[in-house]
């Protein structure tokens, strides 16, 4: 009787065991989600709408040029300005259209700070879990670089 | 002791029962939280124009501030309207000047401008420029201009929802011009 008794405690104990660590780890990842705060753009993860950005860039007598050739609306670009031994990241911010650069739209404005060459990086705006818009910055591969001539 | 014995073997019954409904509804509240993360990470398809989408700027005139271009669809498919820039120089790879608020009207009544930033062939939603159709378009207060770029934009079905696409990755086409 005793040991029919033991089988059922240790089951239990473990059954309870397994469920606790199981719920502190599936806590410890819901929140480290939360505080990512997964951000889409049209239903899909803004890392994966990076993929589909297009755009083309040339730099021409100290003016940028851009042009938006796909889809995705660019709400604003980073600029890394890459000097000899040196670079300054910053936004385009001089005649930046305020709701972005939409599909087929164009973008002209002066670039005063010297350097060699300027990678762009586009940034989107996506809606987070919780509705807020929230900038998302696309990795450098996503970006272009164009030569200061 | 056979009642004590009932109603041992009925809460052991119901804890059972319990047990499978709590371990169930554990286990769809898991499925429905790791769906719902996972399912913005799996990629969709890329929204784009069909390669066969094509525009030609079949002639042009340009004097004294104004615009006339003929424009021909020499592709396989319909498209709604364009874009159109313009550039002051030929070095300007990146036409950036919007000639859309220059647009004066048509020989084909029904186009129109729209939010200011492309021209449609029709005031519906809908691909109205058919294969080798023509239509002449006209611009006003054009200014010195030595180029001029058009993108065609479609309207395509994506999943259940028709969307507005642009073909400016395969279907731009550049022209060098001479304004007098």
């Amino acid at each position: 009787m005793k040991k029919r008794g033991i089988s059922p405690v240790i089951a239990t104990v473990l059954l309870i065991g397994i469920v606790v660590v199981i719920a502190i780890i599936v806590f410890m990842w819901i929140r480290g989600i939360s505080g990512e705060a997964i951000t889409t753009f049209d239903g899909t993860n803004v890392k994966l709408v990076c993929e589909e950005v297009s755009f083309d860039a040339q730099f021409s007598d100290g003016q940028l040029y851009l042009s938006n050739n796909g889809q995705v609306p660019i709400f604003k670009m980073k600029m890394r300005i890459q000097g000899v031994g040196s670079h300054e990241t910053k936004f385009i911010e001089e005649n930046w259209p305020s709701e972005g650069l939409l599909q087929g739209g164009t973008y002209a404005g002066a670039v005063t700070e010297p350097g060699n060459k300027i990678l762009l990086i586009p940034v989107l705006i996506g809606s987070t879990t919780e509705g807020t818009e929230k900038a998302h910055t696309c990795d450098e591969r996503h970006g272009i670089e164009v030569l200061m001539e | 002791m056979k009642r004590r014995s009932i109603l041992e073997k009925k809460k052991k019954g119901i804890s059972s029962i319990v047990g499978y409904v709590l371990i169930i509804t554990f286990g769809i509240i898991m499925a429905s939280i790791v769906y719902n993360y996972l399912k913005t990470y799996v990629p969709k398809d890329l929204i784009d124009c069909p390669e066969d989408v094509s525009i030609f700027i079949k002639d042009y005139e340009c004097q004294d501030g104004w615009l006339n271009i003929t424009l021909k669809n020499n592709g396989k498919f319909n498209y709604a309207g364009y874009y159109i820039h313009g550039a002051n120089n030929t070095g300007q790879k990146i036409a950036t000047i919007n000639l859309v608020s220059n647009f004066v009207n048509s020989s084909n009544e029904q186009a129109r401008n729209i939010k200011d930033s492309y021209i449609m062939f029709s005031a519906l939603d809908e691909n109205l420029m058919k294969p080798q159709n023509e239509v002449e378009h006209y611009f006003t207060s054009v200014p010195n201009l030595q180029v001029i770029e058009i993108t065609p934009v479609r309207f395509q079905m994506e999943g259940n929802a028709m969307r507005f696409v642009s073909c400016g990755k395969s279907s731009k086409v550049r022209e060098e011009i001479i304004c007098s």
